[in-house]
C-alpha cells in the first residue's frame, strides 16, 4: 500500500501571513539601519585617520623643539 | 335538451386559473420530480460541513422567480404548468451551487513541509539568539569606544596646555 500523504491543519493561516510580512519589513528597516551604521563607521574610520595623522605631526614638532632646547650646538 | 343546453352555457363562468398569478411554489408542486433535482443551500452545507452562508449570484435568482411568468398563460391545464418548468433552467444553478467561492477554508500544509518550518524556525532562533550576543558586544564596544575618546580628548587639552605654557616661558619678554 502506498504511503498516503499527511497533512497538517494551518489555523489562523491570515495571521501568519501578516506577521510574515511585518518581520520582512522589520528586516528592510535592519537593513537600512545597518547601512546607515556602517556609512557612519567609515566615516568614523576616515575622522580617526586624521586623527591619527594630526597626531604624528604634532609629534614631530615636539621632538624638533624638544631637540632644539636640548640639543642647541647641533643645529 | 333546452336544460341541458342552458347548464353547458354555464361552465364557460367558472373562473380559470388564467387570471392567477404564478408564485415559485406553486410551479414547485406541480413538479414532483423536479425536486429531486433541486439541491437546496442547506444541503450543502450540511455535506460540506460550511456554517457559512454561500454566496449565490442574485441574478440567477431573479431569472428562478421570473421564468415562471414567461410561459404561455392561455394554456390552462395543469400539465401545461409542468411542461413549463424549466428543468434545464435549473441546472445552471446547480452547477453555480456546485463551484462557490468560499475565503474561509481550513489550510492544510503537508507534514514534511511542517517539519521544513519548524526546523527553518529552530535555525531562526538561533541566529536570533547569535545576532544578540552580537549586539551585546557592540554595545560594549561602543562603551569603550566612547570611553577612550574621552580620554583622547582630555589628552589632547593637556598636551595642548603644555604647549601654550612652554610658548609663554620661551617667548616671555622680560624687562
Amino acid at each position: 500500500m502506498d504511503k498516503m500523504p499527511v497533512f497538517v491543519k494551518i489555523d489562523e493561516y491570515e495571521d501568519v501571513l501578516n506577521l510574515v510580512k511585518n518581520v520582512r519589513r522589520k528586516l528592510d528597516e535592519a537593513k537600512d539601519t545597518l547601512i546607515k551604521i556602517n556609512d557612519l563607521k567609515n566615516e568614523e574610520d576616515h575622522q580617526l585617520e586624521l586623527w591619527q595623522n594630526t597626531l604624528n605631526e604634532v609629534e614631530k614638532k615636539v621632538d624638533f623643539l624638544d631637540h632644539s632646547l636640548s640639543e642647541p650646538e647641533q643645529f | 335538451m333546452g336544460w341541458l343546453f342552458g347548464k353547458k352555457k354555464k361552465v364557460p363562468r367558472v373562473p380559470f386559473p388564467e387570471g392567477q398569478k404564478i408564485d415559485k411554489n406553486a410551479l414547485q408542486f406541480s413538479s414532483p420530480s423536479s425536486k429531486e433535482r433541486i439541491i437546496e443551500p442547506d444541503q450543502i452545507k450540511e455535506a460540506v460541513g460550511i456554517e457559512k452562508p454561500l454566496a449565490f449570484p442574485p441574478p440567477e435568482d431573479e431569472q428562478e422567480v421570473q421564468q415562471p411568468e414567461i410561459p404561455s398563460l392561455p394554456n390552462v391545464s395543469p400539465p401545461d404548468f409542468g411542461n413549463s418548468l424549466p428543468r434545464g433552467g435549473l441546472e445552471p444553478n446547480i452547477q453555480g451551487m456546485a463551484t462557490p467561492t468560499i475565503n474561509d477554508e481550513p489550510l492544510f500544509v503537508k507534514v514534511d513541509v511542517y517539519q521544513e518550518i519548524l526546523s527553518k524556525m529552530d535555525e531562526l532562533k538561533s541566529d536570533f539568539s547569535h545576532l544578540r550576543h552580537t549586539n551585546n558586544q557592540l554595545q560594549q564596544s561602543e562603551f569603550n569606544e566612547v570611553n577612550s575618546f574621552e580620554k583622547l580628548r582630555k589628552s589632547i587639552k593637556n598636551i595642548h596646555d603644555k604647549l601654550l605654557q612652554v610658548d609663554k616661558t620661551l617667548f616671555k619678554i622680560e624687562r
